[in-house]
C-alpha cells in the first residue's frame, strides 16, 4: 500500500482507483455481452425449442378477421367454422380397433391414415381429414367412445357467400408462401397462416388480419393441455366497408350472364364505385378451402380467363366512344366549332385507301352534335386529321386515358393512348398518317379499361370533374368506430370549356334520345339516360366478315362492344360503363346500362311500389338487340 | 490549465454522452411501446398509456439535461447536505400511512398530482453527491477507519432501515454497491474496504435467507429451470425471450414472452423482450451504448480536477453503469432476481427523470473541464500502467 501523506498522492491515488473502476466495468461488460452471445446464438435454438415444447407452453391465438361489406352492410367476407379431423397418435389406442373405424367414418383408406400419422411426435394432433362437413362431424362425435385419441378442432375459415359476385373486388386468401414469410411484410405470420392475396383481402390485409394474442398452458407430461396460466385475447380485425351496392352489383352480374365482359358504375359527383362486374367469374372460396389440380387449371386455361378483372386489368380498343375525345380536341383547338359541317358519304379516300364508316350507305352532312348521335366515323376521320395524333392523345390523357386512375386494387392496367413519339418508342418506326384515322374513331392502338371510361363518362356527366375512383367507403373497428375514411377527390378537370362540354353532352343526350341516335333503342323519358355506343373492330372488317362466314371459332373475331352513360342529364347520379368482350354492335350493351340506371335511380327515389317495376327488367323483355344473335 | 485555454474549450457538449443517451433513450421509447402495449390494453383500454406517459418523461427530462448542464456543478458541493436531508426525509415520509403506495407488498412510491414519486432514485443521486462531497473534505485522513469508513458506514445504516421496512432490497443494494466503490475511488483504505465486503457479504447472506421469498429466489437463481412454475417463472422466460430472439430477433412488437410476464415486461424485464424482438443486434447496441457511455463519463472523471467534480462524474457513471450491468445480469441469471430499472429504457419516470438530470451534471463537469486540445483520450493501457509506474 502507498503511504498517503499529502493531498497530492491522495489525488493520484484517486486518479488510478477511477482507472481501476473503469478496467472492472469493462470486465462485467466483456462478461455481459459474452454470456448474451451465448444465451442468443449458442443456446438459441436450445431455448427457443423449450419455449415450445416446455411445460409451460405459449399458444398463439390468431384474431378472426375482418369482414368485408358493401355499402349497405351486406356481408361480402366472413368466417365460418373449419373442422378438422385429428388424431393424437400416442391417445389413440388400442390403433387396431380405431383406425378402420375411422376410415370407415370419413371415408378414407386406412393406409392413407397411417401414412399421415407415420412418424408424428406422439403427443401433437396430426391432421386426418380437414375441413369435414357437418354430418361427418356428427356421425364423428356420436362415435367419439370409440375413438379415443379422436380430436375435433375447430377453426375460423374465410368464407365468401356471394362466390362470384365480387370476387374480382374482395379478392382472396391463401396460405402464405415461404418467400412472403422471410420479405418481412408479415411479421405475425407463421407458415399455414393465410392471407390476402388479391383484391381488397390483400390491399387492406393490415386492417383486416386482426393482432394475434396468445394463450399459456400448463401441460402434463404427455403433452395434454392441463391448466390454462394466462390469456392475451387476439384483437380481431377491422371491418371494411365497400363503396358497392350489391343490389347493382348482382344486377350487373346477371346482365352480363357470364358473358365475358366487364360492367363499371359509378357515383356520378364522386368517383365511388356503386358495381365493378368482371365477368365470367370465379368462386373465391376455392382459394380458401383448397382447390384441385384439375379446378386450378381450368381456371387459368379457359379462354375467357376468369381470374382476370377486365374493368382494370385488360386493356381495350374503345372504339366510338372515343370520340367525345377526338370531337374535345376539334373543339378545343378551334378546328370545328358547333356549326362546321362534314359530309359522310360513307367512305373517306385517303391516300391510295378507301376508311369506311359503319354506316356504307353514309350519314349525309352533319355537325359535331349530331356527328357523336349517330356515330359517324367519316366525321371524326376529318376532324382527326385537322387535328394530329398528337393533340387528340394529349386530349385523351387529359380525360384520364392512358394512366391508371389509382383504385389501388393492384395490377391496374393504364391502357395505351398512341402518339407518335409513343410509337417511336414501342415500334421505333415513324407514325403514318392513316392510323390517325384508326385514332380518331378509338380503333389501332387505343386501349382503356372499363373503369377509365366509366370514370371519364362520370366527369362529362358531372360538368367535367375527372375523378379518383373510391372503392372503399371506410374502416370501423370490431366495435364500430370509425377508423379510416376515403373522401372524393377530383383528380383533375376535362380539358374543355363548358361550351364545348355542353355540345359533346347535346351529342350523348342525342345518341339515346334522338330520333337517329345509336342508342335510341333505350330512350326512356323518366331515366334521362345520355350515352355513347362503341364498336371495337378485333380484326380488320374484310377479314372479319371472312373470318364469320367460315370459321367455326366465329366469337373470336366479333367486335367488342362497348357502351358508356350517364343519368340524369342535369344532376347528374351515377355513370356507367358496360363492355362485352366480342359482344357485337354497341348497342348489344345499351340496354344493360340502362338496366343499371334505372335499377340505381328507382332505387334513390322508389317510385311507389318497387315490386311494380320488376317484370319490365328481365333482358328478354328488352328492345330489340342482338342479345338473342349470339346463342 | 491556463484559464484562456479553458474559456475556447468551454460551450461544448460531449455529444457523444448526448447521443448515447439520447439512442437509449429512443430504443426505451420503442421498447417501452412493444412490451406495454398489450398490458396496457388490458388494464387502461389504450395501447399507448405507458407510452405516452414515458415519453412526456423523456421530453421533461430533455429539458432537465439541457437546464442543469448550466448549473455550475460546485452548487451541490455547497447544497450537499439539504439534498441528502431532503432525500431522507422523502424517504421517510413513505413510512407515514396514507403517503406511500403499496403496490404489491412494497411501498416504494408516493403520489404527488398525477404522477408517483420513487424516493429510492433521488436518494441515489443525492447519495452520489453527498459522497463526493464527503470524500473530498476528507482527503487524504481517508485512510483512518474512523474518518474514512465509520461515518459512510453510518450514512448506510440510517438509508438501509428506511428502505428495510419498504421494503426494498434492489436499491438498498444498489445504493451499497455506489458507497463502496465510491469509497475505494475516495482513497479508502483496502483493508478496510476489504474487510467492509466481507461483512456486507454476511450481513447480505443473512438478508437473504431471513426472508422467504428471498430464499426461494436464490434457489431459481441456482436452478430456475426446475422451478419453472415458482420463483424461476420470470428467469425462464427471460432466457427463452434471449433464445427465441437469435441474431437479428423476431421483430419490434411480434415477442411473445413479454405477453406473459408477471407483472410487468415493460420494467425490470425489458431487456428481456428487447432481446427477443431486436436480438443479438438489438442487445449489442444497448449494451455498446452504455459502455460508450461509462467510457466517456470517466474520461470526463479523469480530467476533472481531483476532488469533488472528480468524484462527482465518477459516481454518476458508475452509478449508472452499475445499475445497467446488474439488470442486465439479472435478465441473462448471471445474478439473482432483483427489482432494478435499466436506466433509461426501462418505463419509470422517477428514474428516467433523475438519470437525465444525472447527465446533465455530467454535462457541465465535462463543459467546466473540456479536454485539453490535442490530448489524447484516455486509453486503458497507458493509464493504468504507465501512471502508475510514475506514482510508485
Amino acid at each position: 500500500m502507498y503511504d498517503i501523506t499529502s493531498r497530492e498522492v491522495w489525488t493520484e491515488w484517486c486518479r488510478q482507483r477511477v482507472t481501476y473502476a473503469m478496467l472492472l466495468i469493462a470486465v462485467a461488460f466483456g462478461v455481459l455481452g459474452l454470456r448474451l452471445v451465448y444465451l442468443q446464438v449458442f443456446q438459441g435454438e436450445r431455448l427457443h425449442q423449450l419455449s415450445e415444447n416446455n411445460a409451460i407452453r405459449l399458444e398463439s391465438l390468431d384474431p378472426t378477421r375482418g369482414r368485408i361489406m358493401d355499402s349497405r352492410g351486406e356481408i361480402l367476407a366472413d368466417n365460418r367454422p373449419r373442422f378438422d379431423i385429428c388424431l393424437i397418435p400416442r391417445d389413440a389406442k388400442p390403433r387396431d380397433a380405431i383406425l378402420p373405424l375411422l376410415a370407415s367414418l370419413l371415408e378414407m383408406d386406412q393406409a392413407e391414415i397411417e401414412k399421415k400419422i407415420g412418424k408424428a411426435a406422439s403427443f401433437k394432433p396430426v391432421l386426418i381429414k380437414g375441413d369435414v362437413g357437418r354430418d361427418v362431424l356428427g356421425i364423428v362425435e356420436a362415435r367419439r367412445y370409440e375413438l379415443p385419441g379422436v380430436v375435433v378442432r375447430v377453426k375460423p375459415q374465410r368464407h365468401f357467400p356471394g362466390q362470384g359476385t365480387t370476387a374480382h373486388i374482395v379478392g382472396y386468401l391463401s396460405e402464405i408462401s415461404l418467400d412472403e414469410l422471410r420479405s418481412g411484410s408479415y411479421p405475425n405470420r407463421k407458415p399455414g397462416d393465410f392471407i390476402g392475396k388479391y383484391g381488397v383481402e390483400k390491399e387492406f390485409e393490415s386492417y383486416l388480419a386482426g393482432r394475434h394474442g396468445g394463450r399459456q398452458v400448463e401441460a402434463d407430461a404427455r403433452g395434454r393441455t392441463v391448466r390454462i396460466m394466462d390469456t392475451v385475447p387476439p384483437k380481431p380485425g377491422a371491418n371494411v366497408f365497400l363503396t358497392l351496392d350489391m343490389r347493382l352489383q348482382k344486377k350487373a352480374e346477371a346482365l352480363l350472364d357470364g358473358r365475358p365482359g366487364a360492367i363499371v358504375a359509378v357515383e356520378a359527383d364522386t368517383g365511388r364505385i356503386l358495381a365493378m362486374v368482371s365477368s365470367p367469374t370465379y368462386d373465391p372460396n376455392l382459394f380458401v378451402d383448397g382447390m384441385t389440380q384439375k379446378q386450378w387449371n381450368e381456371l387459368i386455361r379457359d379462354p375467357d380467363h376468369p381470374l382476370e378483372n377486365k374493368a382494370i386489368h385488360g386493356g381495350y380498343a374503345p372504339g366510338s366512344t372515343f370520340k367525345m375525345i377526338t370531337a374535345m380536341a376539334g373543339l378545343e383547338e378551334g378546328k370545328i366549332d358547333s356549326h362546321t359541317e362534314y359530309n359522310c358519304s360513307g367512305r373517306l379516300k385517303f391516300g391510295d385507301r378507301y376508311f369506311r364508316c359503319w354506316r356504307h350507305w353514309g350519314h349525309g352532312t352533319l355537325e359535331v352534335t349530331e356527328a357523336i348521335a349517330q356515330s359517324c366515323d367519316v366525321f371524326f376521320y376529318k376532324v382527326g386529321l385537322e387535328v394530329g395524333v398528337d393533340k387528340i392523345a394529349e386530349y385523351a390523357r387529359g380525360c384520364g386515358l392512358g394512366q391508371v386512375t389509382g383504385l389501388g386494387l393492384g395490377n391496374e392496367s393504364p391502357g395505351v393512348v398512341p402518339d407518335k413519339a409513343w410509337k417511336r418508342r414501342v415500334y421505333n418506326k415513324p407514325w403514318y398518317q392513316g392510323e390517325t384515322l384508326s385514332v380518331a374513331i378509338g380503333q389501332g392502338a387505343n386501349l382503356t379499361t372499363p373503369l377509365q371510361m366509366a370514370l371519364f363518362a362520370a366527369a362529362i356527366g358531372n360538368g367535367g370533374s375527372l375523378y379518383s375512383p373510391i372503392m372503399v367507403d371506410r374502416v370501423e373497428s370490431p366495435e364500430g368506430d370509425v377508423i379510416q375514411t376515403f373522401s372524393p377527390a377530383v383528380r383533375r378537370k376535362l380539358p374543355a370549356s363548358k361550351a364545348n362540354l355542353e355540345l359533346i353532352r347535346d351529342g350523348m343526350w342525342g345518341a339515346v334520345n334522338g330520333s337517329r341516335g345509336t342508342a335510341r333503342g333505350i330512350c326512356s323519358e323518366s331515366l334521362a339516360i345520355s350515352g355513347k355506343t362503341g364498336t371495337a373492330q378485333v380484326v380488320g372488317r374484310k377479314d372479319r366478315d371472312k373470318f364469320l362466314n367460315e370459321l367455326t371459332d366465329k366469337i373470336k373475331y366479333q367486335d367488342h362492344a362497348w357502351f358508356i352513360a350517364y343519368a340524369p342529364r342535369e344532376d347528374c347520379k351515377i355513370a356507367v360503363a358496360v363492355f362485352i368482350k366480342h359482344g357485337g354492335h354497341g348497342t348489344a350493351c345499351a340496354p344493360l346500362a340502362r338496366d343499371i340506371i334505372k335499377e340505381y335511380l328507382d332505387g334513390k327515389n322508389p317510385p311507389g311500389a318497387k315490386d311494380a317495376s320488376a317484370p319490365a327488367e328481365t333482358p328478354e323483355n328488352l328492345d330489340e338487340t342482338d342479345l338473342q344473335d349470339r346463342e | 490549465m491556463p484559464e484562456k485555454t479553458a474559456k475556447k474549450n468551454q460551450g461544448a457538449f460531449d455529444k457523444v454522452i448526448l447521443v448515447a443517451v439520447l439512442g437509449l433513450i429512443g430504443m426505451g421509447l420503442v421498447m417501452v411501446y412493444s412490451a406495454s402495449s398489450a398490458m396496457a390494453v388490458k388494464i387502461y383500454g389504450s395501447d399507448t398509456y405507458f407510452f405516452k406517459r414515458q415519453l412526456f418523461f423523456a421530453l421533461t427530462g430533455l429539458v432537465f439535461l439541457f437546464s442543469v448542464r448550466y448549473i455550475p456543478y460546485r452548487v451541490y458541493q455547497v447544497l450537499a447536505y439539504p439534498i441528502l436531508g431532503l432525500s431522507v426525509l422523502l424517504l421517510g415520509l413513505l413510512l407515514v400511512p396514507g403517503i406511500g403506495v403499496n403496490v404489491g407488498g412494497a411501498t416504494r412510491w408516493m403520489r404527488v398530482g398525477p404522477i408517483n414519486i420513487q424516493p429510492a432514485e433521488i436518494m441515489r443521486l443525492a447519495i452520489i453527491i453527498y459522497m463526493a462531497y464527503s470524500l473530498t473534505k476528507k482527503g487524504e485522513k481517508m485512510k483512518d477507519f474512523s474518518v474514512g469508513i465509520v461515518p459512510h458506514l453510518f450514512l448506510m445504516g440510517l438509508i438501509g432501515g428506511l428502505f428495510y421496512f419498504q421494503p426494498d432490497f434492489g436499491s438498498f443494494a444498489m445504493l451499497v454497491f455506489v458507497i463502496g466503490i465510491m469509497l475505494f475511488a475516495g482513497g479508502a483504505h483496502i483493508g478496510h474496504l476489504g474487510g467492509l465486503v466481507a461483512l456486507a457479504g454476511l450481513v447480505g447472506f443473512k438478508l437473504l435467507m431471513s426472508e422467504g421469498y428471498r430464499r426461494n429466489r436464490i434457489a431459481a437463481f441456482l436452478n430456475p429451470w426446475e422451478n419453472q412454475m415458482g420463483d424461476g417463472y420470470q428467469i425462464t422466460h427471460s432466457l427463452m425471450a434471449f433464445g427465441t430472439g437469435g441474431y437479428s430477433g423476431v421483430g419490434v412488437g411480434n415477442g411473445y414472452q413479454k405477453l406473459f410476464y408477471l407483472p410487468e415486461p415493460h420494467t425490470d424485464f425489458i431487456f428481456s423482450v428487447l432481446g427477443e424482438e431486436m436480438g443479438l443486434i438489438g442487445v449489442g447496441i444497448v449494451v455498446g451504448l452504455f459502455a460508450l457511455l461509462v467510457w466517456r463519463g470517466l474520461a470526463i472523471a479523469q480530467r476533472a480536477p481531483a476532488g469533488f467534480a472528480r468524484l462527482l462524474a465518477f459516481g454518476i457513471t458508475t452509478s449508472i453503469g452499475l445499475q445497467a450491468c446488474l439488470n442486465m445480469a439479472v435478465t441473462t441469471n448471471l445474478l439473482p432476481t432483483k427489482g432494478l430499472a435499466l436506466p433509461f429504457i426501462s418505463y419509470g419516470g422517477s428514474s428516467l427523470l433523475i438519470n437525465m438530470i444525472s447527465i446533465g451534471i455530467l454535462e457541465n463537469i465535462a463543459y467546466a473541464h473540456p479536454a485539453s486540445p490535442g490530448a489524447r483520450a484516455p486509453f486503458f493501457g497507458r493509464l493504468v500502467f504507465w501512471k502508475r509506474r510514475a506514482v510508485a
